[in-house]
């Protein structure tokens, strides 16, 4: 039984069709990484899952999570599952933050909503999760506003909001573009960890080909609002099939960090 | 050789929030005693842990930001935040892609405004509008988009519109904080031929602050490492990322996710 299961969707905006009948399937526990170009429509498939495509955005097809479809639903339970069953790590992270909130608040919020700690809880688990993380001094990080941030920082408090729920499904859109190697690999252990703690399903959106492979047994390539492209990542970079595929491994290597000499 | 941008012994610290009214202030020193110079035709790529103070240092020598102590000098002459006016001599010459696009682009403004207005802030001569077309194909975007919004694009698309901004008024100096993260390989590769024929044609010069240590090695010919607000490694590009010196540096390169073969 899958988790998620889009069939046919369709996004158009002012007509235009942006994303066009995108077809995906993810098991729980599963992870399935989105790749392709710049302005392809990853972001706007992950939002139409969401239920929060913007004004003017018109979605068709199907989307169902654990059988319920979402497409049509009211605002009140998208809402209502975006804090239980299903979060996202927004691509621009100033974009999920509210720039009048600290940032200790932004994290105990959907505690206390979604999984009935108390005030007190919820602040200590805020704490928790900054450290997690691998935020500075969390104690004072967690009293500061979003603007007093760094982008990497910033980028980490995305994360630590979406992982706060243990949702079933997880969607992130470029979730380390910020953050150098080191703790780009740090977050990648740590999603990692707790996607297989709580049998959570990922579904990983990146242009980094290496990030995908090390993260995501599974990729679709997307390109124009189609799938070009879907397998196992391994094949995929090995043997991609749709030249635009090929295109991408030639440049991921090319302009890459593998060649040889300086590799040491 | 010629050094145009010239930082000198820059610091900068935050006081940050406090746990309680009792409790001391506690600073957080972003940039601590730093000092760099950016040479004429020269590209200089600043590398260093998330919360390093990249960002800050970037905002001082831009003059968006004053610095606790140090100076900043571009071709010999001293740069000090202030009103815009007293700083158009220099904006005409440094332009900036700051590491936030959404938060950078005026959302009431059209994609042509926002790219034409370094032209008309600065009062430079001919057919912006022209120019505008020219810009955005030069980043890969369709000039029709020209009466969009920024919030109707995509992260790359937004990243390459202040892109196409910076380099309006044809700058001498590049900065850019992390200006291409949003770019998957082939739109960043697009870009970085750009960066080179203007390099190459112009001599437009850079400063770039990355954590794709790909794009550093292709486009600079020199590094700084920041770690907790200082240098801790600088260099030129060559020797600082074949033999890294200080761990951090190492443990960054060694960190670098690669492709399976
Ligand atoms: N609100 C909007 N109004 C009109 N067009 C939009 C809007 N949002 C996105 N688009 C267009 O839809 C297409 C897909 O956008 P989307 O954000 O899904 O791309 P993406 O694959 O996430 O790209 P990136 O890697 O650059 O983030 C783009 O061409 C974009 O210009
Ligand atoms: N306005 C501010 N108030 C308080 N602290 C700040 C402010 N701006 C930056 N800081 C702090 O200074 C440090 C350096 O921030 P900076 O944005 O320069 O880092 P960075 O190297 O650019 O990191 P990243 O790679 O994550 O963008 C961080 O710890 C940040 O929290
Ligand atoms: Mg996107
Ligand atoms: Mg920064």
């Amino acid at each position: 039984m899958s988790l998620l299961k889009i069939s046919d969707l369709s996004v158009r905006i002012g007509g235009t069709t942006v994303v066009e009948e995108v077809g995906l399937e993810l098991a729980p526990g599963e992870r399935l990484a989105l790749i392709g170009e710049s302005g392809s429509g990853k972001s706007l498939t992950a939002l139409a899952v969401m239920g929060l495509l913007p004004d003017g955005a018109e979605a068709t097809g199907s989307v169902r999570l654990g059988g319920e479809q979402l497409l049509g639903l009211g605002d009140r339970e998208l809402s209502r599952l975006r804090g239980e069953r299903m979060a996202m790590v927004f691509q621009e992270p100033m974009s999920a933050l509210n720039p009048l909130m600290r940032i200790g608040r932004q994290l105990a919020e959907p505690l206390r909503l979604h999984r009935g700690l108390n005030r007190r809880q919820a602040a200590a688990a805020a704490v928790e999760l900054a450290a997690q993380v691998g935020l500075p001094d969390p104690e004072l990080l967690v009293r500061s506003w979003p603007h007093q941030l760094s982008g990497g920082q910033r980028q980490r408090v995305g994360l630590a909001m979406a992982l706060a729920t243990r949702p079933a499904l997880l969607i992130a859109d470029e979730p380390t573009t910020a953050l150098d190697v080191t703790v780009q690999a740090d977050m990648l252990r740590l999603l990692d960890e707790l996607v297989q703690q709580h049998g959570t399903a990922l579904l990983f959106i990146s242009h980094d080909l290496a990030v995908v492979a090390r993260l995501c047994p599974r990729v679709a390539v997307l390109k124009d609002g189609r799938l070009v492209e879907e397998g196992a990542t391994k094949t995929v970079v090995k043997t991609p099939r749709h030249p635009y595929t090929q295109r991408l491994v030639a440049a991921a290597r090319a302009t890459g960090w593998d060649t040889p000499e300086v590799a040491r | 050789m010629t050094t145009l941008l010239k930082g000198s012994g820059l610091s900068r610290s935050f006081r940050l929030p406090r746990t309680s009214l009792r409790a001391p202030a506690v600073h957080r020193h972003a940039v601590q005693d730093v000092s760099l110079e950016l040479n004429e035709g020269n590209s200089l790529g600043i590398v260093g842990e998330s919360g390093s103070g990249k960002s800050t240092l970037a905002r001082l020598l831009l003059a968006l930001d004053r610095p606790d102590a140090g100076t900043v000098h571009y071709r010999d002459r001293e740069v000090r935040p202030g009103a815009p006016r007293k700083l158009t001599w220099f904006r005409r010459e440094v332009q900036v892609v700051l590491q936030d696009p959404m938060g950078s682009l005026d959302p009431r403004a059209t994609v042509r405004d926002i790219v034409a207005e370094p032209l008309e802030c600065l009062r430079l001569p001919g057919d912006h509008d022209d120019r505008v077309d020219e810009l955005l194909r030069a980043v890969g975007l369709e000039p029709a988009v020209r009466g969009r919004y920024p919030h109707e694009f995509s992260g790359g698309q937004r990243q390459r519109i202040a892109i196409a901004r910076a380099l309006a008024p044809g700058p001498k100096v590049l900065v850019g904080d992390e200006p291409l993260s949003a770019l998957d390989v082939s739109v960043r590769a697009r870009i970085l031929a750009l960066l080179d024929d203007l390099a190459e044609a112009y001599g437009l010069t850079l400063l770039l602050v990355s954590h794709d240590i790909g794009v550093v090695r292709h486009l600079c010919t020199d590094v700084l490492v920041m770690k907790d607000g200082r240098a801790v490694e600088q260099g030129p590009a060559a020797q600082v990322l074949a033999d890294p010196r200080h761990p951090y540096t190492r443990r960054l390169l060694a960190a670098v996710p690669r492709l399976p073969a």
